[in-house]
């Protein structure tokens, strides 16, 4: 089933990145042109998306499998909330709604606690000082000497 | 020769360019371990400070951040799967794949051996080649340089031993990847629609800590049983498994060598040195099919050759005043600081400074060794931290160090985009290693092959009639025919023996 999804997804992408290639400009500035390469490399991919449809429906004619694995959901759950989590954190940064400070350590005390729970409360405390400290030292240490923008 | 040479060793043994030299690798270590930063970044802060030191101080000091730079990555790709520096993409794959069956000392050991050897190995290429090396390399054309790159992008081939259609869509999709933006040849737009986020197109940090860093996160917290196998790291461990590079003598060797070759040429750099390396050992390599799984192989090949690139760029850095890469620049610049001016006169006019490079060269490497061992308890506790807390840090540190890269803050979130494909990748066991190589080598081959294209005038006959480049063609003619020579091989080996 993870090569049909798989030949699905890259198939229509590089079809629809084919049928996008047409407006890049060419203004003959060299002879092979801007559109030469993403062709190049568009059409295999196409051809090898359609091959692994092929070969993912005959695997699972011959070997039906159950999709989703069973504890799919289960383990899924972690990694789901903390992109939500990482998510909200890049836009609180680019948005330069809150200053980086404060969006660090919130962002490391909710993803930790997302991940740990609140049952040990020793970790939650390792937690509680690296949220504060860590995102004062880095940033102190990027804004000052080494004159990143962070907000 | 070798007299200059012996009283530069005397001149660069003195206890305070020791100092300084040990203190450029110690600095290069961290910042080379901290993505985002790099020794090129420390370099480039540095540069002031070496105004006011006396010049063998200056060099030595910026030779040992580039060295420490090039190698530190090496550590935080093994240990916590996100490479430091690109130049570590290659170390990242295997390294991390080791950790997780816990074997993280024995990728430690190989890799910082292989590092030793190849920054060695090079360092002997320096010694004994400089000179006739970098006026070879001058000599090199476009059309040289497109064939060499394409050898690298056709060995993609080898790596598709498990699932090669799943490999060799991951090397075209990191091709198409590299396309995304700006065309500086044409001036044209591709695959922006009239964004502007899209224009610059798709720079490596971002992508890379995307795809490796945040998906090794993602994949370890889907999986925790597998982040609790890291293991402890001890430096007697990583001591006790230090020979078993040795048992790669020609790996070692060969990917030494392309390290400095691909330093050689300008503008290339030292993530591919590990890419032309790692690919080139997968080639040849007895069990291709575990590359990008753990192989300690590749750990030689792609540290090795990333380490050795930088002997190689000092080449033509020193004799022909032509730098290879952007710490060469202020290597240079710290030269020009000074009032020497690189180039085919300096080994006459300052044999101390020519010899003086070369040897803090080789200085700096035997401390980036002691160093990268000492750190290992520091880095060792680093990787007891619970993952609770290691995680969020861990992805904390890869979204500054992507802003900080080029300043800018809309690259976090190119980084959340590819680390989504990357966990999207690992979920459909789609390899990561053909599509850094795509991606990587790429935009190299198709620049050196239109721009060789422009000044023919169209003319792609060049493309045979030059000798080197003939050459290369008919290597990755062997090499795209090899896969099936050798199956017939096989089958007829099985057939003989069976009847």
């Amino acid at each position: 089933m993870k090569d049909i999804i798989t030949g699905i997804v890259f198939a229509v992408f590089s079809a629809a990145m084919l049928y996008f290639s047409q407006d890049i400009r060419d203004l003959g500035f060299d002879p092979l042109g801007p559109k030469f390469l993403p062709r190049f490399v568009l059409v295999p991919l196409l051809l090898l998306s359609v091959a692994l449809i092929v070969n993912g429906s005959l695997k699972l004619k011959a070997e039906p499998e159950e999709f989703p694995e069973p504890d799919f959901w289960q383990t899924a759950r972690a990694p789901a909330l903390l992109i939500v989590e990482l998510g909200a954190y890049i836009w609180a940064l680019t948005s330069r709604a809150v200053l980086f400070e404060i969006s660090s350590a919130l962002f490391i005390l909710v993803a930790g606690v997302t991940l740990m729970g609140f049952r040990d409360r020793r970790l939650l405390a390792a937690l509680v000082l690296v949220a504060i400290l860590l995102p004062i030292l880095v940033g102190y240490v990027f804004k000052t000497y080494l004159h990143v923008a962070l907000p | 020769m070798l007299a200059p040479l012996f009283d530069s060793f005397a001149a660069v043994l003195q206890p305070m360019v020791l100092a300084w030299v040990l203190l450029g690798v110690a600095l290069g270590v961290v910042f080379g371990a901290i993505p985002g930063l790099g020794g090129g970044m420390l370099m480039a802060l540095m540069l002031p400070a070496t105004f006011a030191m006396p010049d063998v101080l200056a060099q030595g000091f910026l030779i040992g951040i580039y060295v420490g730079g090039v190698s530190g990555g090496l550590i935080s790709g093994i240990l916590l799967g996100v490479p430091g520096a690109p130049s570590a993409i290659m170390t990242t794959i295997d390294g991390s794949a080791m950790a997780r069956k816990g074997l993280a000392a024995r990728a430690l050991s190989i890799g910082i051996m292989a590092s030793l050897v190849g920054g060695l190995l090079s360092w002997l290429v320096l010694v004994a080649l400089a000179i006739p090396l970098a006026s070879v390399a001058t000599k090199l054309q476009n059309f040289d340089y497109f064939t060499f790159v394409m050898l690298g992008i056709v060995l993609i081939a080898f790596l598709a031993a498990s699932n090669p259609i799943k490999a060799l869509m991951a090397g075209f999709f990191g091709i198409f990847i590299s396309t995304v933006g700006f065309d500086d040849i044409s001036a044209s737009e591709r695959f922006t629609f009239g964004s502007s986020f899209l224009s610059s197109g798709f720079d490596i940090l971002p992508v890379l800590l995307g795809a490796f860093a945040m998906r090794s996160v993602m994949t370890d917290l889907a999986n925790p049983s597998k982040m609790q196998s890291q293991a402890s790291v001890t430096i007697r461990e990583v001591l006790s498994e230090m020979g078993r590079a040795f048992k790669y003598p020609g790996n070692l060797l060969r990917s030494s060598l392309v390290g400095s070759f691909i330093g050689l040429l300008p503008g290339i750099g030292s993530n591919i040195g590990a890419v032309m390396s790692y690919t080139a050992a997968q080639a040849t390599a007895k069990r291709p099919e575990e590359f990008g799984s753990g192989s300690e192989e590749a750990i030689v090949a792609s540290e090795a050759g990333n380490n050795a690139t930088v002997g190689g760029a000092l080449i033509p850095m020193i004799a022909l005043g032509i730098p290879g890469s952007a710490q060469d620049v202020i290597l240079m610049a710290a030269l020009i600081l000074h009032a020497i001016t690189p180039g085919p006169l300096l080994v006459n006019e300052h044999p101390d400074i020519f010899y003086g490079v070369i040897t803090s060269y080789a200085v700096a490497n035997i401390f980036m060794f002691l160093v990268m061992v000492l750190s290992l308890n520091i880095m060792a506790k680093v990787i007891k931290t619970p993952p609770s807390i290691l995680a969020p840090v861990v992805l904390l540190f890869c979204v500054v160090g992507v802003i900080s890269a080029h300043n800018r803050i809309d690259d976090a979130w190119v980084m959340f985009g590819f680390g989504l494909l990357g966990f999207f990748m690992a979920s459909m066991r789609i390899p990561l290693a053909p599509f850094v190589i795509g991606f990587v080598l790429g935009p190299l081959a198709e620049g050196r092959l239109r721009s060789a294209l422009m000044s023919s005038g169209g003319d792609i006959l060049p493309l045979v009639t030059r000798p080197v480049s003939a050459l290369l063609i008919l290597c990755c003619v062997l090499v795209m025919l090899w896969p099936f020579v050798s199956h017939r091989l096989r089958k007829r080996r099985l057939e003989q023996r069976a009847g």
